[in-house]
């Protein structure tokens, strides 16, 4: 069963295109991550599944339910973050909680257990009599997820959550998430801190311009994108019939001379690193160094986009 | 070594004047302020032009007449819109969290302030250079002399800068632009009351008026030292906390409440529960949160205003052994000195509730919430609605004051008194919740909470100033008495002033309440229905939005290149 079914979603701001077309399916129990540069179309695309974008045009869903035709209900099944901490000054984290209890219209019966539980599991507990404006950045981040998570909805939309954190708070909040994705809830998550997002994400989305530039598992992206895989070679002689022997070799794209070394684009489904190796000392080269490149999801983020925006 | 010229760049002038030209206001003030200036100019020798013995003879010697009605309409322009203006241009920056950047440049502090009041002056003289073909036809009209002329043109650039450097202080001192808004009001306010005092008492009596010499250095030496206040605050503020002076005044009021309460034994009257939300959390936020909305703060508005008002209605009656006149100015002054204080609360109030959430940027969490629009906004309107219950009592106080000053006779100029009490009723039924409601409206359509309150105070002045340009046109066009009457009976402004000074008659009474009686449930139903477009939510559109496809405009318009989404082999993926 989908949690969240985008198909061709498309967000404009006046002559500004910010979502082109994007479609993402999220099943149930999934985390999501949705990765992109600033201004490409993720906090647009959250915030269209939090029922807060008037105007859009295509298909969005949660829970089979179309946001533009019942948001109310929409809206009991969603717990959204934004990419900011709003501050009513004046409440206690208690009152906080017990005000977004009554907003979710939690039977006041339930409420108090319910807020001490979502407390315990955000471990602020022992901050529940402080000034909401009196906690730290990551106190308030963790809050935040304490209030989405008050009523039980079926799908949380977290924009940016670790942004602007300390480390330390980063790695509470990421804590918090993982144990959030063990207790098996649905989760589309931004984020520009990459690998906290590998680390907790089932997959992943990369958007650029507004356009979903890839998705799929983690695994899956790398693989793909090891296709074509650069490898960092230094001869003791790399003179240009060296170099011309090297493009020779079959499944090499290009062969590019820097300054100490050579960078060599192969097609891995055609000539693997490790046959790369053998056909360079074939080709009558001294291997002095020899490093394949690691792929790792900023690689992957750095590979996939060009840094701009929509 | 090659000589360069010495570049003289003015680069904060610069990006003022290309920010402001940026916004359409401007171009609307612009367009504004020359209707103005042009009507009042034309009203000005209307007499004479629409005379059916119309001659250009009968023109001579009005120029005079011209000249004043022009530069008093500018001077009120300057007054009315100079302080906007001037009051963010560092409080902004403030804001923004730019000032630092600011300070940090080469640009030093009186730099920074002069090219700031340079830019808010290249504004309001292009304000003035309006009226300039106006001064020329008043000359050629004759009766003033170039002298005079200039003399008020100095006069009136002399107040520009006095203004604008009044306010350029008051936008250093504070921390936020509202704060700075409020500031260069109060000040301007106390120093016309204290100038105004000062001319008619001590001054006159011991020294005379001051020559035209005098008030030359005054008006500038006033200028000079808002100046240096202004650049000496630059950096000893940059970084000042921005302070809500209601709430602050507020609390002040509070301290003297609770030592005075010491005194007579801490008395509790109110007793402030710790209660959490039961059913409806935005109004119990509203109510028992927000320090302008809870019991003990609004009991400490009803003292503030409640007992100076029982004082003087007491010794007004009592004083002058009954006197009518004395007993009923007094009662009149207290009406309007209460609407004045009333409206400005009400707005104030109406206008932040939507604009302060988004400042707060709490709003987005709020409205992702499962309540109806039309819920949020009901509870959101709580908080008002109580101040306006809590300024009923003073209002109640007067009015019942004036009926029971004038029991025994059966008529107050036009009306009974009855008809009198009951105008006074409707006048609290309906008026505080147009502001209100109006406010709240206004407030929901923009992003800051200056321009809300400032847009809320215009939309106010329209609705009072309006009518009277009805009755104007009236009289232009030679219509019917009853037609002017009707129009000027109109403005909720006419209602309150007549009903004070002779009794406002009971037909147009009832007109002007239901007119804005229904003009008031208009906007609240308008609200209601509308909250969730007005609150930014996405229920705004879907009736004619299509679900699928892109509409045609989206096909029409040049799409950017798909470099990698097409390309990729990625796109599409779903979880395998």
């Amino acid at each position: 069963m989908l949690v969240v079914n985008v198909e061709n979603l498309y967000v404009d701001y006046g002559t500004i295109h910010a979502v082109r077309g994007i479609s993402l399916q999220i099943p149930r129990g999934e985390v999501y991550g949705f990765i992109g540069p600033n201004g490409a179309g993720k906090s647009s695309t959250i915030k269209v599944l939090a029922t807060l974008l008037p105007g859009y045009r295509g298909q969005a869903q949660v829970n089979g339910i179309e946001v533009s035709r019942d948001p109310q209900v929409v809206r009991e099944n969603i717990g959204y973050m934004p990419d900011f901490f709003g501050v009513y000054e004046d409440l206690t984290t208690r009152e906080y909680l017990h005000f977004f209890a009554a907003t979710y219209r939690i039977p006041r019966t339930r409420r108090a257990a319910i807020v001490n539980d979502v407390l315990e599991l955000t471990d602020l507990t022992h901050k529940i009599d402080s000034q909401v404006d009196s906690l730290s950045r990551g106190m308030k981040q963790r809050l935040a997820l304490a209030r989405v998570l008050l009523h039980d909805p079926d799908l949380l939309l977290l924009d940016e959550p670790a942004s602007g954190l300390d480390p330390r708070a980063r790695i509470e909040v990421r804590e918090l998430l993982k144990e959030l994705k063990n207790m098996g809830k649905t989760i589309l998550i931004s984020s520009h801190i990459l690998h906290e997002l590998a680390q907790m994400c089932t997959r992943i989305g990369i958007i650029e311009a507004g356009q979903m530039v890839a998705q799929g598992p983690l695994d899956e992206i790398y693989r793909r994108l090891q296709l074509m895989r650069v490898v960092h070679v230094q001869l003791t002689h790399s003179g240009e019939d060296v170099l011309n022997r090297l493009r020779s070799i079959p499944g090499v794209e290009s062969v590019d001379p820097q300054v100490d070394r050579i960078a060599i684009r192969l097609h891995e489904d055609r000539l693997s690193v490790e046959d790369l190796h053998d056909a360079i000392q074939e080709a009558g080269g001294r291997i002095r160094m020899y490093q394949p490149e690691a792929m790792d999801m900023e690689t992957a983020f750095m590979k996939l986009t060009q840094g701009t925006t929509a | 070594m090659k000589l360069r010229w010495p570049r003289f760049g003015l680069p904060l002038l610069s990006r003022e004047l290309a920010e402001q030209s940026a916004h359409a206001r401007h171009y609307a003030l612009r367009c504004l302020c020359a209707i103005v200036i042009f009507g009042i100019g034309f009203v000005a020798i209307r007499d004479v032009l629409v005379s059916d013995e119309f001659s250009g003879q009968m023109l001579l010697g009005r120029g005079i007449v011209l000249v004043d009605w022009v530069t008093s309409a500018q001077a009120f322009l300057i007054l009315l819109f100079l302080p906007a203006m001037t009051c963010g241009a560092i409080a902004g920056e403030k804001e923004r969290n730019t000032l630092a950047i600011l300070l940090t440049t080469r640009l030093g502090p009186l730099t920074i302030i002069l090219e700031k009041l340079a830019s808010r002056l290249v504004v309001i003289f292009m304000l003035l250079l309006l009226s300039l073909p106006l001064f020329a036809v008043a000359y050629s009209m004759g009766g003033i002399g170039l002298p005079d002329l200039l003399s008020r043109v100095t006069w009136l650039v002399e107040l520009s800068l006095f203004v604008a450097s009044l306010s350029l202080m008051c936008s250093a001192w504070c921390g936020s632009t509202v704060s700075a808004f409020f500031m260069s009001y109060f000040v301007a306010g106390l120093l016309v009351f204290g100038a105004a005092l000062l001319a008619g008492y001590s001054l006159v009596f011991h020294f005379g008026r001051p020559g035209p010499v005098a008030q030359h250095v005054l008006i500038l030496g006033g200028t000079v030292l808002f100046l240096a206040i202004a650049t000496r605050s630059l950096i000893s503020r940059a970084f000042v906390t921005p302070r809500n002076f209601i709430l602050a005044t507020f609390r002040g009021l509070d301290n003297l409440y609770t030592r005075m309460n010491v005194i007579v034994g801490n008395v509790v009257l109110v007793r402030e529960k710790a209660l959490l939300p039961a059913d409806k959390p935005i109004a119990w936020r509203e109510t028992a949160k927000k320090s302008l909305g809870t019991v003990r703060y609004l009991v400490r508005v009803l003292v503030a205003i409640e007992l100076p008002t029982v004082f003087l209605l007491v010794s007004a009656s009592e004083g002058a052994n009954f006197e009518l006149n004395r007993g009923n100015s007094v009662g009149s002054f207290l009406w309007f000195a209460i609407w004045i204080i009333a409206a400005t609360l009400i707005a104030v109030s109406g206008a932040s509730i939507v604009s302060g959430e988004r400042t707060r940027q709490t709003l987005p969490v709020l409205i992702s919430t499962p309540l109806r629009g039309d819920e949020i906004v009901r509870e959101l309107f709580a908080g008002v609605r109580r101040l306006i219950t809590v300024l009923w009592i003073p209002f109640a106080t007067v009015a019942g004051y004036e009926f029971w000053f004038h029991l025994g006779s059966y008529r107050v100029g036009q009306a009974t008194i009855l008809e009198r009490l009951i105008c006074a009723i409707a006048q609290m039924a309906v008026y505080p919740f147009l502001i209100g409601w109006m406010t709240f409206y206004f407030g929901t359509l923009v992003r800051s909470a200056l321009w809300a309150i400032l847009g809320s105070l215009f939309m106010i002045l329209t609705v009072i100033l309006l009518p009277y340009a009805g009755a104007l046109a009236a009289l232009w066009m030679d219509a019917q008495v009853e037609w002017v009457r009707v129009f000027a009976y109109s403005s909720p402004a006419s209602i309150v002033v007549i009903n004070e000074a002779a009794g406002a008659p009971l037909t147009y009474t009832l007109i002007n309440f239901a007119v804005f009686g229904t003009l008031t449930w208009l906007m609240r139903w308008h609200c209601l229905r509308n909250a969730d477009r007005l609150l930014g939510r996405s229920e705004t559109l879907y009736a004619t939005r299509s679900t699928n496809a892109p509409s045609q405009r989206a096909f029409s318009l040049p799409r950017a290149p798909r470099r990698h989404s097409d390309a990729s082999p990625l796109v599409g993926e779903t979880a395998g």
